[in-house]
């Protein structure tokens, strides 16, 4: 069965934000709302100091916290490991989030349009969302399910994220995996975290 | 003056919870202790007033829902939600807590053996041990997230539970004078509450102690408490006018001193139900999130 | 939900940068759902950036302007409401035509257009539809970033942009620009090539007072003080050439002006009209292109009893006031440091040495330091931008791989390749290199607003044009100026302080502005025209083979931009309108003329002067002239790309090429001479001295400036997300920004803010001698503790941008211009400024 999961290489990434944009574009994530995000730090002191760039999405974690809270089952995993929120289902009672360490899911109050009292041709066609829910990164499924890498690798100008089947020993993600040392953010939450990171 | 929701990394504040939810945590657990404590003392009205505000708190929870009317698919996953098992747990403290007062008030205390008698009997107990579980589920609620260090303790559910009785009987306390029905006895409820009291503030204690050699955002929301931002409210606040003032005071005046005057009783009690509200307010509030690097 | 009656992907251009990244659009019944990189681009390789993703909402703006726009408020300043007023097509254009015509009549020379629409400028307008109409002034882009560039590359090696091979480059000193990190031209191209480089261990030193996200990235980052490049990179040179004896002999006698024999008053020794070298064969003075001859580089010569010494032996002891010692305490780089990384640069040059590429032998150099705006955005910054190409030279890395080279000295197959002067320097092919003079100069009164005569070396002029324009001006000309045209320029946002700007445009008795929004220029224009957006519109050829495309893509490639979806409203390519305007007044046909020649339109392609053509045909004609009748505009549209790949010769031209690269600029000293005659006939006092033969370090006025509380400098940095200014009305980019710790804010050194009791998020004023900006501060480790950074284009406030309205902190409103300010050889307006710093309350 497959596993699918995500290795991001920290020493060649950027900071660039594509990924970030290229999510929104992707799943036309209202207002104020990101899947995928850049953070930043900066370590040292001047002039030896450099800023850090980690991005983060969802991490599709084996043991999802988020799902385990759910009073309504709207959380659930996939067999393939993918962690999905169905909007239908979501009563908007935010324990996910609550119980989620990484920040990847967002309350959606309901005013998403970008322009001011205004809808886009854009907007109208490719937002399905109901507001009053969670929302997260769902490793675009849609795209994933037709064999296409997720937007934000697809994207990526440095080519430093990887996409692909962790319980496949053969795949790239699998070899970065072992051969990288890669991480996963937080271990010691017990998560399981899909995404790792290599480099720093 | 970062904003919060800045990307940057570091410890982060729980936000999405807040006065709702809180205040039903306050009402949930003291509606609950007060039921409990009415079967005790075998009073009815209590009982009826308990499960009023543990009403009360459940609307306002269910106002926080961001889609309210689908409050009912929260049943579905009792097998590993504990906000599930809540529901199901209220649901039982409010239908046996309802039938038995019910039967009491018409049933006119029909003696065992009859109809009457078994379902009150049944209810009774039901209703005893559900008002117990909806004390201590919110604090399993808490206790198991790795997300917020600071609730990641398994003393939440024995607080919550010793914080929701003292809740109870404090509401009972100032509401005796207008209570119908049996006289209540102030002096062993004063008592009731020293003793809890007292473990409330071993357990918080305790808890911190623990806490503060836990993680990065536990160890932060510790600092909130006892030296940041929230310390006055904290230490003056819950520790202070909640646990030790009524303390102290009891300890000077001594019991019968007390009695003598009412107000005096109703103004200890004000004062460790707003220590208990405060509580509930700075653990939902001093919730920290662990950086991610 | 029903399928889709239309589901389709269409090759075009990202017009976000001027990358012109290849996209793919994919269109869903009539509306644009989602832009990809195209794959089948060699820039993009079907990657894009945040902005190029973020495009498509911009197309859904309803801000856009869709109709003209006619001002009834006659009173223009900012923050002035126009009063639009919607009128058609029709009154428009006979309004623009009657004003025009005017205008051509009394003296043509009194339009001028300001734009930076690339492609528009270099097909159409300034060598085509503005000759044709009779105006020289059609270069208005004010403060940019190429003044200060394009001259001494044109000078040192004849292309037109600083690049370098990445694809075997193993240590690059990024000088003031963010090469490969989501910045400058080709930006994803060279993103993703130094993506590969830095995991090949590729060392990266970055030269900036700002931890930028090239900086985030550095192996090393040097926080240098501001405007202090020129010593750092002499100083760098001064180790390699008199302490580490380090340079590139064969090099150097052999493709560059070195062994040239200058004399004591600078001017090359010549034999009939021939500079000589020192023959250490012969022990003879020899032409410079005899052959089998042993130049020297260094010592002293006595020829015909004239003392002389080669130009290299010139340029070692020119340097040697630069030892690290001394130039420490200018530029706060240690000693050490610059004596290290001379070292490092010099070693990873591994001279001598060579490698096979596609069969052929070509030297390896893998080394480069490339320049662009941050370095060279100061009043001596010609100076440091030759100064940077000395050093490439010296070390042999130019086009060679892993070296220096610029897009593009020769063209596919041959088309365009260097020429060469009658000293056997090498000057810019002609497919690129006009806009400048480099070796003979013309001494006349200049007639155009930029002044050329007076600027013979710079290849733009135009800051010249708003000194000439605002205040009092002392460079009289013949006419003022009646109409100005713009298109695609914030000359109020982009440039000096806006106050300064908008006195210049309130000179200007009609202006007209084609614009996808009411931006802070359209606010003050009498005629708006709603311009098509960049995913409705036609352009060839988006990323220009000759000017900006870096061989790191390895093709020489001719793509297209095409309409994705249906014009909103009534807007047009403004070319288009341009040319039905020049139908109108009658002088299409002089427009055809050119074109046929500036496009090399070849038969049966021409355009027939006679004729009317619609632009998709003349577009037609143009590609089937370059790639046969195949290769139709359809075809295109289809297939978007027409890709040859490169040559070794192609992507490395240094070792075939003929003519040789300066390291010494004799021409400088005639410009010298020639410049001041012109400011004689002029009649004014003009200061020539920056005219060198070899360049120098000279402290820009802000180092004068420096009293009291004027005790910091503000820079400008741009952020991989957002583009000038044109992005800041994107909904998405802005919600970044608004997120992102930096972008919005003021930074300042934690300690140099502490030192002022300003905390992290605090209100601060940064004032200027030109103006005074509000913003956020943030308090970083990432800035050079003299320094205060600002970030992009922020801060508009055009009523019709209500997403950027507000957003941010304008930097240019703390730039100050007058012609001291002004780098008197390129025009380059300085952005060396001092600030005081001081809590909001
Ligand atoms: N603070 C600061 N100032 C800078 C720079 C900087 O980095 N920071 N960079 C400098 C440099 S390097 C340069 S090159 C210059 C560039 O200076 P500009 O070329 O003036 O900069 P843009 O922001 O691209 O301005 C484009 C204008 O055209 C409008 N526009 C956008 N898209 C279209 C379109 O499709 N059609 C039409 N007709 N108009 C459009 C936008 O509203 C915007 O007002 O700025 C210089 N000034
Ligand atoms: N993401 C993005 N990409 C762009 C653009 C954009 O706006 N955004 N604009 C496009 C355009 S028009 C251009 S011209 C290119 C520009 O591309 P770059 O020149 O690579 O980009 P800049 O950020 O302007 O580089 C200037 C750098 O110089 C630093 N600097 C400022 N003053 C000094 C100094 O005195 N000395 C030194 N050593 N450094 C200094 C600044 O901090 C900044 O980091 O990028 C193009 N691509
Ligand atoms: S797109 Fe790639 S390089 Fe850019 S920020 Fe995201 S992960 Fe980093
Ligand atoms: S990262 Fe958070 S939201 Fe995603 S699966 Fe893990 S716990 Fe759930
Ligand atoms: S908010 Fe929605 S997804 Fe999250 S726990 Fe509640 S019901 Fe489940
Ligand atoms: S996987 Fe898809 S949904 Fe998740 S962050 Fe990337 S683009 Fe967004
Ligand atoms: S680099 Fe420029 S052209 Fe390429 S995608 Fe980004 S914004 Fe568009
Ligand atoms: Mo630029």
């Amino acid at each position: 069965m497959a596993r699918y999961g995500m290795v991001i290489d920290l020493n060649i990434c950027i900071g660039c934000n594509a990924c970030t944009m290229a999510c929104k574009a992707e799943h036309a994530s209202p207002s104020g709302v990101f899947f995928a995000k850049v953070l930043e730090k900066e370590v040292g002191k001047f002039p030896a100091a450099r800023r850090v760039f980690l991005p983060v999405l969802c991490n599709h974690c084996e043991k999802p916290a988020c799902r385990d809270v759910c009073p309504t089952g709207a959380t659930s995993k996939r067999e393939d490991g993918v962690v999905l929120i169905d909007y239908d289902l979501c009563i908007g009672c935010r324990s996910c989030i609550e119980a989620c360490p990484y920040g990847s899911r967002t309350f959606y109050d309901g005013n998403g349009a970008y322009f001011e009292g205004h809808t886009t041709l854009f907007e109208t066609a490719k937002q399905t969302l109901s507001e009053g829910v969670v929302m997260k990164c769902n490793f675009c499924v849609h795209r994933v399910d037709q064999g296409l890498d997720p937007a934000c690798v697809q994207t990526c100008p440095t080519e430093c994220r990887f996409f692909g089947d962790l319980d496949d020993p053969k795949s790239r993600v699998s070899h970065l995996v072992s051969d990288k040392k890669a991480r996963s953010l937080l271990p010691d939450k017990g998560l399981e975290p899909s995404v790792f990171y290599i480099g720093s | 003056m970062n904003r919060i929701d800045e990307f940057l990394i570091g410890v982060k504040p729980q936000r999405e919870w807040g006065w709702l939810v809180i205040t039903y945590l306050f009402l949930g657990g003291a509606g609950a202790g007060l039921f409990l404590i009415s079967l005790y003392i075998d009073h009815t009205v209590a009982g009826a007033l308990g499960l009023l505000v543990l009403l009360l708190g459940t609307v306002l929870l269910l106002l926080d829902l961001g889609r309210p009317e689908r409050f009912w698919r929260a049943f579905f996953h009792p097998q590993s939600s504990w906000i599930s098992r809540g529901c199901f747990f209220i649901a039982l403290v409010v239908v046996c807590g309802g039938l038995e007062t019910a039967v009491r008030l018409f049933g006119l205390g029909a003696p065992l053996g009859t109809v009457a008698g078994t379902v009150s009997l049944v209810a009774r107990s039901v209703g005893a041990a559900a008002a117990i579980l909806v004390m201590v589920y919110t604090g399993f609620v808490l206790a198991p997230s790795p997300a917020i260090p600071f609730w990641n303790s398994a003393f939440f559910p024995i607080i919550f539970f010793a914080y929701s009785l003292l809740a109870g009987i404090d509401i009972l306390i100032l509401s005796s004078p207008l209570l119908p029905g049996p006289t209540l006895d102030l002096a062993f409820l004063e008592r009731a509450q020293n003793y809890l009291a007292v473990a409330c503030l071993i357990l918080l204690l305790s808890h911190l102690s623990i806490m503060s050699g836990s993680a990065v955002a536990a160890r932060e929301s510790i600092r909130l408490l006892t030296r940041g931002k929230w310390a006055p409210l904290f230490l003056g606040g819950v520790v202070g006018a909640g646990l030790i003032i009524p303390l102290v005071f009891v300890a000077f005046a001594g019991q019968s001193g007390l009695q003598a005057v009412f107000a005096v009783t109703a103004v200890l009690a004000l004062l460790r139900l707003f220590g208990d509200y405060l509580f509930r307010f700075l653990v939902i509030r001093a919730g920290m999130y662990d950086p991610l690097l | 939900m029903a399928s889709p009656r239309e589901d389709v992907w269409v090759h075009s251009s990202c017009d976000m940068c001027f990358a012109a990244c290849g996209i793919l659009a994919h269109r869903v019944d009539g509306v644009l759902t989602k832009i990809e990189g195209d794959p089948d681009c060699p820039a993009s390789g079907g990657h894009l950036c945040a902005k190029g993703q973020a495009g498509l909402i911009g197309l859904y703006d309803p801000s856009r302007v869709t109709r003209p726009l006619r001002r009834i408020n006659p009173r223009k300043g900012i923050g002035v409401d126009p009063h639009w007023e919607e009128i058609s097509w029709e009154t428009a254009l006979y309004m623009l035509t009657d004003k025009l015509t005017k205008v051509r009549e009394k003296d043509p020379r009194g339009l001028v257009i300001s734009s930076f629409d690339q492609i528009a400028l270099s097909y159409f307008i300034r060598p085509v539809w503005a000759p044709a109409f009779g105006t020289p002034n059609a270069d208005w882009v004010g403060y940019y970033c190429g003044n200060y560039l394009h001259a001494s590359m044109y000078l040192t090696n004849g292309s037109f942009h600083s690049d370098f091979d990445l694809d075997y480059c193993n240590y690059a000193i990024l000088l003031g620009n963010q090469q490969g990190f989501m910045a400058g031209l080709n930006a994803t191209v060279t993103a993703r090539k130094m993506a590969d480089a830095r995991r090949r261990g590729m060392r990266v030193v970055v030269v900036d007072p700002v931890g930028t996200n090239a900086a985030a990235k550095a192996d090393e980052w040097v926080p240098i003080r501001p405007g202090t490049d020129g010593a750092f990179i002499l100083s760098l040179i001064d180790v390699l050439l008199n302490e580490l004896d380090c340079y590139d002999r064969d090099f150097l006698a052999c493709r560059t002006n070195a062994p040239y024999l200058v004399q004591e008053d600078g001017s090359y020794l010549k034999a009939d009209g021939k500079p000589l070298v020192w023959n250490e064969k012969s022990a003879t003075a020899v032409p410079f292109d005899q052959d089998g001859t042993q130049p020297a580089l260094d010592g002293r010569f006595v020829v015909g009893g004239k003392s002389c010494r080669p130009a290299f032996q010139a340029l070692k002891e020119h340097v040697r006031k630069y030892a690290p010692e001394n130039v420490a305490a200018t530029t706060t780089v240690s000693a050490d440091a610059i004596r290290r990384i001379a070292k490092e640069f010099g070693e990873a040059a591994r001279i001598g040495s060579t490698i096979v590429i596609d069969g052929k032998v070509l030297p390896y150099r893998p080394v480069a330091v490339n320049i662009y705006r941050g370095a060279g955005a100061h009043k001596h910054g010609t100076h440091t931008a030759l100064a940077v190409q000395i050093l490439n030279m010296i070390m042999g890395a130019y086009y060679v791989p892993g070296a220096h080279r610029g897009p593009n000295l020769v063209g596919p197959a041959g088309r365009w390749g260097p020429g060469v002067n009658a000293d056997g320097l090498i000057t810019p092919p002609s497919a690129i290199g006009h806009g400048a003079k480099y070796y003979d100069f013309e001494e006349r009164k200049p007639d155009d607003l930029g002044l050329h005569e007076l600027f013979p070396i710079s290849t733009n002029r135009s800051p010249m044009y708003q000194v000439n324009l605002g205040g009092k001006s002392e460079f009289a000309l013949p006419y003022e100026p009646e109409v100005l045209i713009v298109c695609r320029r914030n000359l109020l946002m982009n440039n000096v302080n806006p106050e300064l700007s908008a006195e210049a445009l309130r000179k200007i008795p009609f202006i007209v502005s084609f614009s996808t929004h009411l931006d802070e220029v359209a606010e003050f224009a009498d005629l708006v025209l709603p311009e098509a957006h960049y995913l409705e519109r036609f352009d060839l050829f988006p990323n220009r083979p000759s000017h900006t495309m870096s061989p790191a893509t390895g093709y020489f490639y001719w793509g297209l931009r095409q309409p994705v979806v249906e014009t909103q409203g009534e807007a047009r390519r403004w070319i288009d309108v341009l040319y039905e305007v020049a139908d109108r007044m009658g002088f299409l046909g002089d427009v055809y003329k050119l074109q046929n020649v500036t496009l090399g339109l070849k038969d049966p392609y021409k355009l027939d002067p006679e004729k009317r053509y619609t632009m998709e045909e003349i577009y037609d004609r143009w590609t089937m002239s370059l790639f046969g009748p195949e290769r139709g505009i359809a075809w295109f549209k289809e297939h978007g790309y027409h890709k040859v790949p490169r040559s070794a010769e192609e992507k490395y031209p240094g070792p075939s090429l003929r003519p040789r690269f300066p390291i010494y600029f004799e021409n400088m000293l005639r410009a010298k001479k020639s410049v001041a005659n012109v400011a004689s006939q002029m009649g004014i006092e003009w200061d020539v001295s920056d005219y060198q033969a070899l360049p120098d370090w000279k402290p820009c006025p802000a180092y004068e400036d420096g009293k009291g509380s004027f005790d910091l400098y503000v820079v400008n940095f741009k952020i991989p997300f957002h583009s000038l200014s044109i992005t800041t009305q994107n909904p998405w980019l802005n919600d970044l920004a608004e997120h992102n710790p930096y972008a919005y804010k003021i930074l300042i050194n934690t300690e140099t803010a502490e030192r002022r009791k300003i905390k992290d998020g605090a209100t601060i004023w940064v004032e200027s001698e030109a103006g005074k900006v509000k913003g956020e501060a943030k308090l970083t480790e990432c800035i050079h503790p003299e320094v205060v950074g600002i970030a992009g284009v922020f801060g508009s406030w055009a009523k019709g941008k209500p997403v950027a309205k507000g957003k941010g902190v304008h930097f240019n409103t703390l730039l100050p211009l007058s012609k001291d300010r002004i780098d008197p050889i390129s025009t380059g307006v300085d952005s060396c400024v001092r600030v005081k710093v001081s809590p909001a309350v």
